[in-house]
């Protein structure tokens, strides 16, 4: 997959330690003027040849730093200067002149490898034995990643000092990274790849040699295990398969071999691999080996604990220490513990640290399963990791949790593998039991652990329909008569998250499994009301009992958290909140809730959140929930707790700040914009921490570090969030002018991002709940204003951006080039050919987005503006190049009138929102227009910005030629007219539509009126049935919130509302 | 389900569940890959069944500089523990004891004299569990924390230098019965 290049960041440069004081204060003050004359002076005074070059060189650096048009006269002299001397093979002999130049070409846009790169590995061949500057040439390629003249150079200095192994494995490395990158052609990618395999292998080879004769080992010899993890990659990518099995099973250098080294590393990788390769039987065999081996080691361990433990209790017999507590014994058994582990070899460390692994157990169940006798070997496998449990238990004196729990997990396993197999067992019905009350134990066992329900929902999934009823029924009775509320209450939340997954497991049309009705949507929704009614009912009998509060003050564990939870996520899908909305003109997942369920559902997470304050996964939901009724500032409260910066940016940012800018002006409307803070994350760690830590790991001869640091790296030059804090930042600074900052091709982070980048969203959404079954909707979606991230609406949202800045770059007014006629048509083919490529990566994009990855809203913008370029592009082609024909003419009317078509229906959509009482709602309820409303507002910017550009590239024409401009002039005139009138008459709609809704936020009688939406009996009575079911839960739940609390939420929301509101009102249009 | 293997960067985009607890610090990207880049075997973490990260360690083989030589505080060759963490919902299961586990084996396979780790005085559970793990206490750092959690009027917080000695420190010398009673200051420690 191909990555954008994101240049690091400049290194800093030091003049040479005798160079005169004034240029070296000069430089160092960043004085560049001074520092560029004081070397001038040296360059005339020095005598040497080659001092004369290096303050030439200097000079050329400075310029290059320096402000205003020098500097970029500067620039283009410096950038000149080395492509030429790349193009022309000129040598160099100071390797102090690379720095030089390498400093001077820090802000312009230089490939780096065909340059500096090239004439750094010309120089390390020329010079060979200067190693300190070879080093540094290395270093440098390093940081800028350029692996092909790193490669160059690490093949010279392994030639030259052979005797160092450093040099040797840098030179695999390099290799194969340079075989990695997108650059190297496919031909020589084979050979590279080859080569480095080759170079491993001897290495390997010489490895295996010396340990068989017993000799010292061979400097070029495979060694440590970052070695042999390079080693085993390189197999695993360009050896044939069959040559890999046989290597990997065999005793010299498989996963067994590797653990008697004591490599868990290569141990891991060479397992993956056979898993991987579907080697089950080999795989079967080695996890028998392993697993008998650590039993072996548990069991001489567990004597040495028993003696130890006979003796202590001999003391007391003896009476030589009566005073004995229970828990001086405890401490004395802790100590024998402490001693006989700490006395453990690595190797064996190595051996029972594998075996706690989880991997090793499922991947001999799995192997067990691809076997013709499968019962047989999952029998084996139950039975050897039954004897490793004693025998820990043996040897540890204790066992922990988390392994007792793997155990548990793996007989679950087994059970479930065997009964998928074995039908007759099946047919009496005995396994099915089995199956049942095992499930049972499990919970009953770990009903406190978040995980559980995870744990148990593949098992729960292939349960029959009867095996499932007979399991709700039994958690049922054991949660509703146990003696322990905490616990009865912890199931009895199993139990519901269990009902969700089969509420939202059928298909419409199909049957529910727990109430056999027939599913109208999705979702069962008769089994959602029932579970959200059972939620609360727990939930109101909980919050009453002083004992239970208390016990919940200091754990984790709660089982009120997981009812508000699973009773809110009912209501939300009750709410049909984000069903199918968002690819609605209506511009919002809001468009079509159910208010009244969804503000049922927020007061109900918002009470226990102010009940029990911490952060878990309730908060984020409330976070998510205060985003999508259009709260922000109480969005932001909450999520600021979160504490989400520095390293987790990446994988969280967007949970709060995609779409922001469209929600929410306010957040922007400083010089500094919220994405800022994010953007210097991902600058610093793109352009400085990764390379960093490249050398520091070659420092370390941690080679394999290298390629994984090199592949996240990649990774997060890719980045949808990124991209998302770069346009929404661009977005943001709009909201206060009409200009969004620097040019994107200035920006380093997002300049070289180009359709062929396959982006990635790394959004980590795992802290939102996700109970539902494989047609339901997950919560990230649920509760998000459109789509997540995605490289579709990440690549339009930067198409967008080139051509804004298109339109809105003007020519400066005193620009007046030699040749007028030829600098105006290069301009005009450069236009041309800028729009025709905005124009063709929105064309190919938008159609593949539309409907997955976007809202109504963007999807109207991102037409608006492919039809803008469409227009430009016209213009300029056949109207200002040349004399526009009358068929030229037509043609651009009729794209004008497409493309007021397609923006009337983005405003009109709008503003559509019916006035009636239950559209008031709507209407106040903020969120259904806002991020609408931002994408209106960049629609007619956009459309404004052409206007702009087409009527002064009109003007230029007149300037050139005035008939013919004037009569350009004449009939696009009044079509760009139509344009900023639709765009003056959509501004002033928005204008409107904020003036209603801040006013109407500004009236009196919130908690009145919340109270009413959430609480009161508002429906229309279609259904007797859900009429009754409303008003029950409504008093329940109303009756459940104190008065208080629910004045303190709808003041808090009312002022949010407010907030938002004039925050769009500070929005400029001009 | 819980594995336990080797830190690698793309984990950092599974640390919610850890690092969203406010007792846990997210550090800048460079910390962390300082340390996979620089001891990557002591770099370990705790995956679930989801691919999750419930839990890492994270910690250093080193020595005081060389200038720190003749001074009383200078530490010999040991591993550190840098960060130690478990999320919430995933303690008390024996996670945080597996992780500390494997790196004290990394600190006997580079024959570290001790392993040794910084925790606020006010922080009781982590203590616990680290006296539980054969960790004492070597000598208090005053105010080696620049905040206090437990009184925002405070300077900063004393931290405990805890310390556990490996198979190399035969004699015990590098750990002592009455640590709390050594008080040092921040720049005493290295
Ligand atoms: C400290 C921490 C890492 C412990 O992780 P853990 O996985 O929960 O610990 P374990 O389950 O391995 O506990 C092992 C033993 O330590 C002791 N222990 C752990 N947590 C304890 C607590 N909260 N209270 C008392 N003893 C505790 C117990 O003896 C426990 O054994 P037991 O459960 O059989 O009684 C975890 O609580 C944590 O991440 N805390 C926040 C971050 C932090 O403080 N890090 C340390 C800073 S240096």
């Amino acid at each position: 997959m191909t990555h954008p290049a994101i240049p690091p960041s400049p290194e800093t440069v030091c003049l040479r330690p005798l160079c005169p004081r004034n240029l070296d204060e000069a430089w160092l003050g960043e004085r560049w003027v001074d520092a560029a004359v004081f070397a001038r002076q040296q360059q005339k005074s020095a005598k040497d040849k080659k001092d004369k070059n290096y303050y030439h060189v200097v000079e050329l650096a400075a310029w290059a730093h320096a402000p205003d048009e020098r500097g970029i006269n500067g620039r283009i002299a410096a950038k000149a200067a080395v492509e030429d001397m790349a193009k022309q093979n000129t040598p160099i002999d100071d390797a102090a002149c690379l720095d030089l130049y390498e400093f001077a070409c820090s802000k312009v846009a230089l490939d780096y490898s065909e340059t500096i790169g090239l004439l750094r590995s010309r120089f390390v061949k020329a010079q060979p034995k200067l190693k300190a500057s070879a080093l540094r040439c290395f270093d440098a390629c390093l940081w800028h990643l350029d692996w092909e003249n790193a490669q160059q150079i690490a093949a010279l200095l392994d030639k030259k000092f052979s005797e160092d192994r450093k040099f040797l494995f840098r030179n695999i490395l390099t290799t194969y990274l340079a075989a990695c990158t997108e650059r190297c052609p496919d031909n020589k990618k084979q050979l590279f790849l080859s080569l480095a395999k080759a170079q491993a292998d001897r290495a390997f080879d010489l490895h295996a040699k010396v340990n068989v004769d017993g000799q010292d080992l061979h400097p070029r010899a495979v060694t440590n295990e970052t070695e042999h993890l390079m080693w085993c990659e390189l197999r695993i990518l360009c050896a044939k398969p069959e040559d890999n099995l046989k290597l990997f099973t065999s005793s010299k250098s498989g996963p067994l071999a590797f653990l008697e080294h004591g490599f868990d590393r290569s141990y891991h990788q060479t397992m993956h691999y056979l898993h991987k390769s579907g080697a089950w039987a080999e795989l079967f065999e080695i996890g028998q080996t392993v697993a008998g081996r650590s039993v072996a080691i548990y069991q001489e361990e567990g004597k040495a604990y028993a003696e130890a433990v006979r003796a202590i209790h001999q003391n007391r017999k003896d009476g030589e220490d009566e005073s004995t507590t229970e828990k001086e014994k405890e401490r004395k058994r802790a100590e024998v513990i402490q001693k006989s582990r700490a006395s453990l070899s690595t190797k064996d460390r190595r051996y029972e640290e594998v075996c706690c692994d989880y991997f090793l157990w499922k991947a001999m169940v799995v192997a067990a399963k691809h076997q013709s006798d499968t019962n047989q070997k999952l029998e084996e496998t139950r039975q050897l990791a039954q004897t490793m449990l004693e025998a820990k238990q043996q040897a540890e004196g204790k066992v922990k949790s988390v392994f007792r729990k793997n155990f548990h997990l793996l007989t679950l396993e087994i059970l479930f593998a065997r009964a998928s197999e074995t039908d007759e067992e099946l047919a009496d019905g005995s396994e099915q039991t089995t199956r049942v009350e095992r499930l049972e134990k499990y919970i009953d066992t770990y009903y406190k652990d978040r995980s559980c329900f995870d744990d148990i929902k593949p098992f729960f999934s292939s349960l029959s329909k009867d095996e499932a009823a007979i399991f709700l029924k039994s958690l049922g009775t054991s949660g509703d008569k146990n003696a322990d509320n905490f616990k009865g209450l912890m199931i009895l939340s199993m139990r519901l998250k269990l009902r969700f997954l089969q509420a939202t497991s059928a298909s419409s049309g199909e049957k529910c499994d727990y109430c056999s009705e027939i599913c109208q949507d999705t979702n069962c929704t008769g089994c959602l009301k029932s579970i959200a009614k059972g939620a609360l009912d727990n939930f109101s009998s909980g919050i009453k009992d002083a004992d239970l509060l208390r016990e919940l003050q200091d754990t984790q564990d709660d089982p009120l958290s997981d009812m508000t939870m699973i009773g809110s996520v009912c209501l939300l899908n009750l709410a049909g909140v984000g069903r199918g909305c968002w690819d609605q003109g209506a511009s919002s997942p809001f468009y079509e809730t159910d208010t009244q369920y969804f503000l049922q559902a927020v007061t109900w997470v918002e009470l226990y959140v102010r009940m029990i304050p911490r952060n878990d996964p309730l908060r984020m939901l409330l976070v998510k929930l205060y985003l999508l009724m259009g709260c922000v500032s109480r969005a932001k409260i909450l999520w600021d707790s979160f504490g989400v910066k520095n390293a987790i940016v990446n994988s969280l940012g967007s949970l709060f700040f995609d779409r922001l800018s469209t929600i929410s002006p306010r957040d922007f409307v400083n010089s500094i914009t919220p994405t800022d803070k994010i953007l210097r994350v991902f600058s610093k760690a793109i352009r400085k921490d990764f390379p960093n830590s490249i050398r520091q790991s070659l420092q370390y001869d941690n080679y394999w570090s290298v390629a994984k640091i090199t592949k996240s790296g990649e990774d997060l030059s890719r980045s949808c969030a990124l991209v998302m804090a770069v346009v929404e930042g661009r977005r943001g600074l709009r909201l206060g002018s009409d200009k969004g900052g620097a040019v994107i091709d200035d920006e380093p982070l997002i300049r070289n991002h180009a359709l062929e980048h396959q982006l990635i969203d790394s959004t980590d959404y795992s802290y939102l709940p996700d109970f539902g079954g494989p047609n339901s909707k997950p919560t990230k979606e649920l509760l998000s204003y459109g789509p997540p991230p995605s490289h579709e609406r990440s690549h339009l949202s930067i198409l967008a951006e080139r051509f804004l800045d298109f339109v809105s770059c003007a020519q400066p007014r005193d620009y007046k080039p030699p040749k007028k006629g030829l600098a105006l048509q290069f301009n005009w083919d450069y236009a041309v050919t800028t729009c025709k490529q905005i124009e063709q990566g929105i064309g190919v994009v938008l159609p593949a987005a539309s409907k997955d990855h976007l809202t109504g809203a963007e999807r109207w913008y991102y037409s608006v503006v492919l039809k803008l370029a469409v227009l430009v592009r016209t213009i300029l082609d056949n109207a200002i190049t040349t004399r526009s024909t009358g068929q030229v003419q037509e043609t651009v009317r009729s794209i004008i009138v497409g493309l007021l078509d397609t923006f009337e229906t983005q405003t009109n959509d709008l503003v559509s929102v019916p006035n009636d009482a239950q559209a008031k709602i709507q209407t106040v309820y903020g969120a259904a227009p806002v991020h609408a409303m931002g994408m209106v507002r960049e629609s007619t910017q956009a459309i404004k910005h052409t206007v702009r550009y087409v009527t002064a590239a009109v003007d230029r024409i007149k300037a050139t030629d005035k008939t013919r401009g004037a009569s350009e002039a004449a009939w696009l005139g009044p079509e760009l007219k139509k344009m900023t009138t639709a765009a003056s008459d959509a501004e002033l709609k928005v204008k409107d539509l904020i003036k209603q809704l801040n006013s109407k936020a500004r009236t009196g009688g919130w908690v009145d009126r919340l109270n009413e939406w959430t609480f009161g009996d508002r429906t229309a009575p279609a259904d007797p049935e859900d009429k009754a079911f409303r008003r029950d839960f409504a008093d329940q739940l109303s009756n459940t919130i104190p008065r208080t609390d629910r004045e303190f939420w709808a003041d808090s929301v009312a002022t949010s509302w407010q907030e938002l509101f004039e925050g769009w009102k500070k929005v400029k249009w001009e | 389900m819980t594995s336990f293997r080797a830190f690698r960067p793309d984990d950092l985009n599974h640390f919610s569940k850890c690092n969203l607890d406010p007792l846990t610090e997210t550090y800048d990207l460079s910390f962390y890959l300082q340390y996979f880049a620089k001891w990557p075997t002591l770099f370990q973490v705790a995956e679930d069944s989801r691919g999750n990260i419930v839990g890492y360690i994270m910690g250093k083989t080193e020595s005081s500089p060389d200038y720190f030589q003749y001074s009383e505080h200078y530490l010999p060759w040991h591993a550190h523990i840098t960060a130690l963490t478990v999320a919430p919902e995933a303690r008390r299961l024996g996670i945080g004891k597996m992780l500390t586990e494997q790196l004290e084996a990394g600190a006997e396979a580079a024959n570290a004299y001790f392993v040794d780790l910084f925790v606020r005085k006010s922080n009781e559970k982590a203590i616990k569990f680290y006296e539980g793990m054969g960790y004492s206490v070597y000598r208090v750092v005053k105010d080696y924390y620049g905040d206090n959690i437990n009184d925002p009027t405070a300077h900063g917080e004393d931290a405990y230098d805890m310390r556990k000695p490996t198979k190399r420190d035969k004699a015990l010398k590098h750990i002592r019965d009455d640590g709390r009673k050594h008080e040092v200051q921040p720049e005493d420690v290295f």
